[in-house]
């Protein structure tokens, strides 16, 4: 399952700590230093129906901090594309698995991938990509109780 | 690294906004530096519409470096950087500001169609991004903080800004 990809109809969470204006921003899905260096090289989601919430904000930690969070439909992620003619599949949602976590709700756990630029990519490309799947998500944003 | 929980780092920001808004004497201890240092600490007897758009971006500055998000530094980085921005893009509405964990500070704005983004990294580089949700055409500018944002550049904003 660890790498597989997730069904299409699938809806995945993204938990959002904006600092003060309650707006998802690119920063929301902009890999960092961590994700890069993850095995996925992936964003942390959560599978909307195996991992409930609050589950969710402790697996991530400091659930303090988090006030947002967007829910993504896995198809609609794979439509994002960085040319528009002929559209390719650049973004995959895969199951990524929390080693040696067995709590539950653990196994709900997936990542975005393909944010990361491969080398010879104009880089402008990529922050494009990274604005559509922010539009996406502000769609569909919701405030943590 | 010291850190603050968010609501140490909102008191103490807030000793220091009304320290800089009416000269009122604010003891800052070593504790407090990491926040203090991002605000400006000259005295203020009023508080314009310029000062508070920069409070703004130092308030979210200094809960970013309190959550452990970013280092001080980076925070004092992306505000040396925000000076050259704010002199250049001064017609802009004041931007959204978000982090990326350990990493850069990204100011953004949207207006209808237009989404621009400017961030700034530790290493100082910055990376201006402009994009149109309509027209696939989104271009960009890199440049270092303490470089001025060249006028070809500004004028492009201003002329699609004001479009």
């Amino acid at each position: 399952m660890h790498g597989e990809p997730l069904d299409a109809l699938e809806n995945v969470i993204r938990l959002l700590k904006p600092l003060r204006d309650g707006i998802v921003t690119d920063a929301d899905f902009t890999l960092s230093p961590a994700d890069e260096f993850s095995p996925l090289q992936s964003l942390s989601v959560w599978a909307e129906n195996r991992t409930p919430l609050a589950q969710a904000l402790v697996f991530m930690g400091k659930p303090e901090t988090y006030s947002l969070y967007a829910v993504l439909n896995v198809g609609d992620i794979r439509t994002l594309s960085i040319e528009k003619e002929p559209p390719q599949m650049v973004l995959d949602v895969v199951w990524g698995k929390l080693e040696n976590d067995n709590r539950a709700g653990a196994e709900g756990h997936a990542g975005i991938t393909g944010l990361l630029r491969p080398t010879g990519i104009p880089k402008l490309l990529y922050k494009e990509l990274r604005r559509k799947i922010a539009d996406l998500a502000r769609n569909n944003l919701h405030s943590l109780p | 690294m010291y850190t603050v929980t968010v609501e140490e780092a909102s008191l103490q920001f807030a000793e220091v906004l009304r320290h800089t808004r009416t000269g009122e004497e604010v003891v800052l201890t070593e504790n407090s530096l990491p926040i203090a240092k991002l605000v400006p600490l000259s005295p203020q007897s009023e508080i314009s519409a310029k000062d508070a758009k920069r409070d703004d971006i130092a308030y979210a500055l200094g809960i970013a470096v309190a959550r452990g998000d970013i280092s001080p530094d980076t925070a004092l980085l992306a505000r040396e950087a925000w000076k050259e921005i704010e002199r250049s893009l001064s017609f802009l509405l004041p931007p959204i500001v978000s982090t990326v964990e350990n990493a850069q500070v990204m100011f953004s704005w949207d207006k209808n169609e237009h989404h621009l983004v400017i961030e700034v990294f530790p290493n100082r580089s910055v990376e201006l991004f402009y994009s149109n949700r309509n027209v696939h055409s989104p271009w960009e500018y890199d440049y270092e903080v303490g470089s001025l944002i060249p006028t070809e550049v500004i004028n492009n904003i201003q002329v699609l800004w004001e479009k």
